[in-house]
């Protein structure tokens, strides 16, 4: 058997295939070579951000039509983990400020100031339109027939809903966890649970459930970082002038007034 | 090995190499950065026991009702000249293909609180361990179907034919024929069933929710444990993979054999 060009083919085939995928993977992240051709931001957002910033990458790209905005949106811890493994980020915009610990320190370099919240979101028990289980109060939740929906502990969600149950001291009696808050607040506008945990924000998408009141939820921060900005300029993928430039202002027009107005109306709190 | 002429093409096997190392590589990397020291303490935290214990009772129930109900719908198609068998046939293996998180929304439509049933009894099927058995069949029954119904295609017309023409009813000629010689076909089909039951995900949680000790299975426990202890995760998808190399193992015969 002819070993070496076997091994050669191989490696050539292998070569081919992955060039194949990566290229249908991600377009050209470098910006700059032709004029026509806007700068790509990748911006990295929570899914309970899924409106508010499909929202203001329209306004965004209005206003700027030299920078295009690309969403990736999806849990936060679930975003974090692909950063970590070099996924191409130039903004990452989680639920809660507590992610940022999730990331390596490479690459939330000390150099980075500490990130300015720009806006805060709170959690709400919410019940299927109508309250068909008459929940009132939270200590409804500890009987064993009344199901509940939260998010799994550990992203955004699931963190605060486990905090502000702890100082309320309750627990739980049936609980079904989710991964996301969007499939808490789905579950609940399908009648499948009797109560759920969502963002205030949540529930004021959906017509179809009733918040109860008298949950005291710990505030989510938000933040918006700029990880472009910290990236050397000789990394794996090119960061051009114009792409950390675009992606500063970006990350400054999630600050700026126009993008405030969005968020307010979208049931966001101020910082 | 034998042959002296080259069976295969140079090409076609750097091709095949190519393919190998695509599906090898992931599986090798989970052994070799798998935490090992700490896999015996994941393994035995009372979590990782309660999804245990539900993914057997889940698991085992879906094969056992496959079984059940899969060996009758075998031998209507493999045996039955009724009229609307290629739609039977496709309702049976359509769970094959279409995404488990669909199958989970479908069973919600049908079975859930506010499906007809539902309204009608009072409750839902969703939510509950019934529910992640219910799921975990509609997906894994196919497997079993399909492996019966090609071993009865290939038992001899005649063994049937001279019992039919020595007076044996049919239902006797399927008890006493058809089903001893799909034997081997039925306990491999349960096998691949009870495998697909066994890490069925997307259809579980979508109908019968995240419930611990209710219907949190292995996998959704996976799930679980990615966002808080990536760690248990690790050993979590290590069982399973011991599970499945040993399923391929009690297989290997049926298959690799020549």
């Amino acid at each position: 058997m002819d070993i070496v060009r076997l091994a050669t083919t191989s490696a050539l085939v292998g070569l081919i295939v992955a060039g194949g995928v990566s290229s249908c993977g991600f377009g050209s992240g470098t910006a700059g070579l032709d004029d026509a051709r806007p700068t790509t931001v990748d911006v990295y957002a929570a899914s309970s951000l899924t409106d508010v910033y499909s929202e203001i990458e329209q306004r965004f790209e209005d206003a700027n039509p030299d920078i295009d905005i690309r969403l990736n949106l999806a849990g936060s811890s679930t975003l974090a983990r692909q950063i970590n493994d070099g996924a191409p980020a130039d903004v990452f915009a989680p639920a809660d400020l507590s992610i940022l610990d999730q990331l390596e320190p490479n690459i939330i370099q000390a150099s980075v100031t500490p990130p300015e919240p720009y806006a805060k979101n709170r959690l709400v028990l919410v019940v299927p339109a109508g309250n068909p289980q008459s929940i009132e109060q939270l200590i409804r939740l500890e009987q064993s027939d009344i199901l509940t929906a939260k998010c799994i502990s550990g992203v955004p969600c699931g963190d605060a809903t486990d905090r502000g149950l702890a100082s309320a001291g309750i627990e739980l009696g049936l609980v079904t966890e989710e991964t996301n808050v969007r499939s808490v607040l789905a579950k609940v506008v399908a009648g499948e649970v009797d109560a759920g945990f969502v963002y205030q924000t949540d529930a004021k998408v959906a017509a179809e459930v009733n918040v109860v009141e008298g949950f005291d939820s710990p505030a989510v921060q938000l933040v918006a970082i700029d990880l472009n900005a910290s990236r050397p300029p000789d990394s794996a993928r090119s960061s051009s002038v114009e792409s950390k430039e675009a992606s500063a202002r970006f990350v400054s027009y999630i600050g700026s007034e126009q993008a405030e107005t969005i968020l307010t109306s979208a049931g966001f709190e101020q910082p | 090995m034998s042959s002296s002429i080259r069976a295969v093409p140079r090409s076609v096997v750097a091709v095949g190499i190519v393919g190998v190392t695509v599906l090898a590589v992931p599986l090798a990397a989970i052994i070799f950065e798998a935490p090992w020291a700490e896999v015996g303490s994941h393994l035995g935290s009372a979590e990782t026991k309660s999804a245990i214990r539900v993914s057997m009772i889940v698991s085992f129930s879906a094969a056992a009702l496959s079984v059940l109900l899969g060996v009758p719908l075998a031998f209507i198609l493999a045996r039955s000249n009724i009229r609307g068998k290629a739609l039977l046939r496709t309702v049976i293996t359509v769970p094959l293909v279409l995404p488990p998180v669909v199958t989970g929304v479908a069973l919600l439509a049908g079975f859930g609180r506010r499906s007809v049933l539902g309204q009608l009894l009072g409750f839902g099927l969703s939510n509950s361990m019934t529910g992640a058995i219910l799921a975990a069949t509609i997906v894994a029954m196919p497997f079993l179907v399909l492996s019966v119904e090609g071993s009865l295609h290939s038992i001899d017309p005649d063994y049937e034919r001279v019992a039919a023409a020595f007076g044996a009813p049919p239902l006797a000629r399927w008890w006493r024929i058809g089903l001893p010689l799909s034997r081997s076909a039925i306990l491999a089909g349960a096998v691949l069933a009870w495998a697909r039951a066994l890490g069925e995900f997307g259809a579980t949680i979508t109908f019968a929710g995240n419930i611990a000790g209710v219907s949190r299975t292995l996998p959704l426990e996976i799930a679980v444990a990615l966002e808080s202890d990536p760690g248990r995760a690790t050993a979590v998808s290590l069982l399973m993979l011991g599970v499945s190399l040993v399923v391929l193992v009690t297989l290997r015969d049926r298959w690799i054999r020549r």
